[in-house]
């Protein structure tokens, strides 16, 4: 298969990706989806970088990957952070900053 | 490329594992099913050539991130003493703005000409480390290490205990 198919793995990814992160209740669900949106476009990196001949389509899918590690991290540690001070990981309830 | 059994095999499992891991309602089998569609994506870069960028995909994102994942599940369990609500709320709105995307990704891909693929010179498993390492990109990778060790900081002090 050619650089379609590639792509519309990666487009089946993206939109399922998008669906999980708009109807998820808890957040972390929410970063579960977020993950699949980060797979996808480092997919298609790799996709456009072969089309092309082009090595340095590598490179970008590896400094996705080490910024997916910091945003996990951070990500988690707001989670709970967010327990111990609201009692809940629902993303609806915590409206702090609602006027 | 890739032979087409082995592609329809690929699409097939990749689309079954993404739509378990959003539509499951347990988030550990959620999470698991994550790590298979991770798993799938690096044999699919090492089909494109990236023999290098896939096995980091599954050492880091299968055997790092996922894990993560995992821990932070099995502890918020015992932390909040009951399983996490992980319903769902506005999934029509949600299908919605999703399969618009998606009709919109696939017209854009079906519309467009695409140019012959071209090889690669040198083998496949140099090429990542040599980018890295002899090119512009040595700056970017220790700038990538100060922000994991920022992350780390941040994660810790949100974390801790009072």
């Amino acid at each position: 298969m050619g650089i379609k198919g590639i792509l519309l793995i990666s487009a089946i990814m993206f939109s399922l990706g998008v669906f999980g992160v708009l109807t998820r209740k808890s957040a972390l669900g929410m970063l579960i989806a977020i993950e699949l949106l980060f797979n996808s476009a480092n997919l298609n990196f790799a996709a456009f970088g072969r089309l092309f001949g082009n090595p340095e389509g590598s490179v970008f899918p590896l400094f996705g990957i080490g910024i997916t590690v910091c945003e996990v991290a951070v990500g988690f540690a707001i989670i709970f952070y967010l327990y111990r001070t609201r009692k809940t990981t629902k993303a609806d309830e915590v409206d702090i900053l609602k006027g | 490329m890739i032979n087409k059994i082995l592609y329809i095999i690929f699409l097939v499992l990749i689309t079954f594992f993404s739509i378990l891991t959003v539509f499951h309602k347990d988030l550990m089998k959620s999470a698991l099913s994550l790590a298979c569609v991770l798993f799938l994506t690096g044999f699919l870069y090492i089909s494109l050539g990236f023999e290098f960028l896939g096995w980091i995909q599954i050492l880091l994102y299968v055997g790092g991130i996922v894990v993560l994942i995992l821990f932070v599940i099995m502890l918020a369990k015992e932390y909040v003493g009951k399983p996490l609500e992980s319903g769902f709320r506005r999934i029509p709105i949600g299908a919605l703005i999703s399969g618009i995307i998606f009709i919109f990704l696939i017209w854009i891909i079906s519309v467009t000409e695409f140019p012959e693929i071209k090889n690669f010179e040198k083998r496949p498993l140099e090429i990542l480390p040599n980018l890295i390492f002899k090119s512009d990109y040595l700056l970017p990778f220790e700038i990538l290490s100060l922000l994991l060790l920022a992350a780390l900081f941040g994660a810790v002090v949100l974390a801790r205990r009072e």
